[in-house]
């Protein structure tokens, strides 16, 4: 992705993953439909009529329909265990994280609890998006529970998503890149059709390296401490 | 079309036994296209309220059904207009969420299946040489109960508190009574259940008048693909559509009675209704597809002037995508986290290859033909494209891993719009200037339909190239707002840009049908040359379909009539109609074509049995379950 687009770069290990599996098959759709439209233009082309003659009336030819059949399977099946593989990484919980973010959603705003420290970031009533700190190069934990109707928790910069959904708590796991510290504005947003204000349920994401991670997070407890 | 000066090549065993000397036109055996009585459509208004003819309802289906596909354009451009920048500016958000839900279920639930419906009601009794479908009073319910549904679903609009508004997969609990309050919500679920109903209804029809009332000598085998491809959606149907209904009865429940199926407060299970919908709605996906497959399987052949190329492999490709697609419907819940992935990224990763099988058959069909570029061809080579386009992104999202970062995304929107753009815009484009001929006597002018072409083909793609752009950059679909970053800002101007194209491509086509109604009807009964016996009837066809039917001994009645020399065959005789049961009795699936030798046995064998009035079969020795498929003579 150049710099000049919108979407933010990969910020864990997971999301580098799912990129490289993007690649395979976006090539793999780019090349397919650049074969059959090159198909198309020949043949339309090349067997445009000419004059009145019957063309020949032949209507099956056994094994080239066995060929594109098979070829498209092998190559289904080929993408096939690569999702597996990467599928299987990518759902993985970690039982033993870094860091657990408990997330709740509501309508049209979000809520983010560091439970071992107590620290909460709500979003308010206005339509500022709320900001989610986490620590570079660690493994974190999401805990995703809605307290009204499904929404569904989307980091651009994660490339995945998982649906919060009322009555459950749904979970997931990332880990951090080394390299992922910086400002992501508006990489989250919900993505599951929420009702009324569902467009403005955007939030900003923050990664600090580990040692400012943990100093934030002390000086959050303090504030909120005091506060509350 | 120019007439046919056939040379040639002199190799009978290629030419399927084509005779190149031999060039009859189906209007030399038809004679007077008046003489025997009334043709065309009803004429009064009471006409049009009681008919029960399937070509009369077909129409309504078709006229009713491209209404709908105009209002659902309307609201296509209202949502285009306030994307075309970031912010507010034409509609309040709540008109604008009722917007995008009306729609989404105008374009799927009234307008795409019920085209399909249009077309098998026209098309199919035509197709398989029967005066109507099996139970006409039936179809005339179906039609009349899918308008009354479209219309309700209309009205939800000026009803208190505006149109549903929980977008066209209606998850609970945002459609519950709490999440969206409101009459207008209720008449959506009512709508949806009438429209189904009529479906399933339509779809039971279509069964009984394939089995039963095939005309003599069209085994399933010689089926147009048109015909099979209406068959098997409407196994689909009778698969999906009730769970729907079931569904929405549920939600109808919940909302109005106080029951709490889907209410996660009360034990119930918002994940249960995102699995009956997506059973229904992935099926729903290939119903509304099918039909539309079928037109382009029809049109390639008579363009290029060859046969179907893998006619068998075809229906078994067919075949393959109804079983696979009911065990495909959790691909829309890879975000829920909550399900066995692998297997649905299997199943729906596999219903690529068949749908593949279909594209290498089209294009070996054109392989080595004579190919012309009327309308219809213009616009079937245009699905072609269209559709695989949108079928390579289908198998991006069939991987969860990628699926995670993509759904519900603008990604998805332009996915399901190039396969729907593809299928329902330009296949059903296809179909209107391959038939218009046919419906209306008349034909539409070659030079409008090139504009519409290609205007269509440049405000198709502007419209929605761009928006896979903007989902993977994570715009969510269903906003009316959106972060004014550059290049959203831009994708989107295009993308509206080419809303405006798209209205442009309707102008001539507009002018088309206004100057080809309003000429003469002089057409002849085949005037492309085709294939299929809907062409062995004049245009209009007359009451009841056919006076005359040529012998039907391959999937190309009309095509072998026009180049092959039978010899000693004529019409379809009480000897075929024995032939046709015989294989109806014997065989569930009546595999065989008829060979040579069968045409011995046929002539030679038992002789025929003759229905009498009633329909009852004289034949004493076969077994009383079978005595079914006489049925009602329909007449
Ligand atoms: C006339 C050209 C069309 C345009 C410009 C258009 C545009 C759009 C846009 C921009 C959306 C996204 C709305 C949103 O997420 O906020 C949308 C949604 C949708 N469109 Fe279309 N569309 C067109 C035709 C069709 C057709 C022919 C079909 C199907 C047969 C269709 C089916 C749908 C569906 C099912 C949705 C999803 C609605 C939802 O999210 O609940 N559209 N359309
Ligand atoms: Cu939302
Ligand atoms: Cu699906």
């Amino acid at each position: 992705m150049t710099s000049r687009s919108p979407l933010a770069p990969p910020i864990t290990d997971q999301a580098d993953d799912i990129d490289r599996v993007w690649d395979v098959f976006l090539y793999l759709a780019l090349g397919v439909l650049a074969f059959v439209v090159v198909l198309v233009v020949y043949v339309v082309i090349r067997f445009r009529r000419r004059d009145d003659r019957l063309p020949q009336q032949k209507h099956y030819n056994i094994p080239l329909e066995i060929a594109y059949t098979v070829v498209p399977f092998v190559l289904v099946v080929g993408l096939f265990a690569i999702t597996v593989v990467t599928v299987n990484a990518i759902d993985d919980t970690d039982t033993d994280p870094d860091l657990t973010v408990h997330v709740t959603a509501f309508q049209w705003q979000w809520e983010f609890e560091y439970p071992e420290s107590g620290v909460r970031i709500i979003g308010g009533a206005d339509t500022d998006a709320p900001e989610l700190v986490l620590p570079a190069d660690s493994s974190v934990l999401f805990e995703l529970e809605s307290l009204d109707v499904i929404h569904s928790f989307w980091i651009t910069a994660f490339r995945f998503k998982r649906d919060i959904i009322p009555g459950t708590v749904t979970e997931f796991s990332v880990d951090m890149s080394d390299d992922a510290a910086g400002e992501y504005p508006n990489a989250g947003v919900c993505a599951e059709y929420c009702g009324l204000d569902h467009a403005l349920m955007r939030f900003s994401v923050r990664v600090l390296e580990p040692a400012e991670f943990d100093a934030w997070l002390v000086e959050q407890a303090n504030d909120q401490e005091v506060a509350g | 079309m120019t007439a046919v000066d056939p040379t040639v090549d002199p190799d009978r065993e290629a030419m399927g036994g084509a005779d190149p000397d031999r060039l009859v036109e189906i209007d030399d055996f038809l004679g007077d296209p008046d003489a025997h009585g009334p043709r065309g459509l009803p004429r009064t208004i009471i006409g049009w309220l009681t008919t029960t003819d399937h070509k009369a309802l077909g129409i309504a289906y078709i006229v009713t059904s491209m209404v709908f596909l105009g209002i659902g354009g309307a609201l296509a451009g209202v949502i285009r207009a306030e994307l075309a920048e970031p912010g507010l500016q034409l509609v309040s958000v709540e008109t604008y969420n009722s917007v995008f839900t009306i729609h989404g279920s105008v374009m799927v639930y009234l307008f795409a299946v019920p085209f399909g419906f249009g077309m098998a009601n026209y098309l199919l009794p035509l197709q398989i040489g029967a005066p109507d479908l099996a139970f006409p009073r039936l179809n005339a319910f179906s039609y009349w109960l899918y308008l009354i549904g479209g219309a309700v679903m209309l009205l939800g609009f000026v009803a208190d508190g505006g149109a549903a508004s929980f977008g066209w997969f209606a998850y609970p609990p945002l459609s519950g009574a709490a999440g969206t309050p409101g009459i207008g919500a209720d008449m959506w679920i009512v709508s949806i259940i009438l429209t189904g109903t009529s479906g399933t209804l339509t779809a039971v029809n279509v069964i009984a008048t394939v089995t039963m009332m095939r005309t003599p000598g069209m085994t399933l085998f010689r089926m147009p693909i048109l015909t099979w491809n209406m068959f098997i959606t409407s196994f689909m149907v009778l698969v999906a559509f009730p769970v729907l209904s079931g569904a929405l009865l549920m939600l109808l429940a919940d909302r109005q009675f106080g029951t709490h199926f889907f209410d996660p407060v009360d034990g119930g299970s918002p994940i249960l209704w995102q699995h009956l919908f997506w059973f229904f709605g992935h099926p729903e996906v290939y119903i509304v597809a099918l039909p539309f497959f079928g037109v382009v399987t029809e049109i390639f052949p008579v363009f290029s002037r060859r046969p179907v190329f893998g006619y068998k492999g075809l229906v078994l490709a067919t075949l393959a995508i109804g079983a696979l697609s009911t065990s495909v419907w959790a691909h829309h819940m890879f975000a829920t986290g909550d399900l066995v992935l692998p297997f649905f990224a299997a199943t729906s990763l596999l219903i690529g290859v068949p749908t593949g099988v279909k594209i290498f058959n089209w294009i070996g069909t054109m392989w080595d033909g004579s190919l012309s570029f009327e309308a219809p061809m213009k616009f079937a080579i245009g699905f072609l494209v269209t559709f695989v386009a949108g079928g390579v992104t289908g198998i991006m999202l069939a991987s969860p891993t990628l699926d995670f970062h993509l759904t519900d995304s603008y990604f998805v929107v332009a996915h399901f719009h190039y396969v729907m753009g593809g299928t329902v815009i330009f296949a059903m484009f296809a179909a209107i200037y391959f038939w218009w001929p046919k419906v209306t006597g008349r034909l539409l002018s070659e030079k409008l339909g090139t504009w519409h072409f290609w205007l269509l083909m440049a405000g198709f793609n502007v419209t929605f190239f761009v928006q896979h752009l903007l989902g993977r950059a994570g715009m969510p679909r269903r906003v009316p707002d959106y972060r004014p970053i550059e290049n959203f800002e831009l994708w989107n101007k295009i993308s509206s840009f080419g809303f405006l194209i798209l209205v442009a491509s309707m102008v001539p086509f507009l002018i088309n049908v206004v100057r080809s109604l309003r000429s003469p009807a002089t057409v002849g009964a085949d005037p492309w040359h085709a294939n299929s016996l809907e062409w062995a009837t004049f245009s209009p066809p007359a009451d009841h379909n056919f006076t005359w039917l040529p012998p039907i001994r391959s999937e190309r009645p009309v095509f072998d009539l026009r180049w092959i020399n039978f010899e000693g065959v004529g019409a379809p005789t009480s000897a075929d109609a024995w032939e046709a049961r015989h294989d109806h009795d014997e065989q569930w699936l009546p595999l065989h074509q008829w060979s040579d030798e069968e045409e011995q046995k046929r002539t030679t064998g038992p002789r025929p049995i003759e229905r009498t009035s009633e329909g009852q079969s004289s034949d004493e020795d076969r077994a009383d379950g079978d005595r079914g498929d006489d049925g009602e003579e329909i007449t």
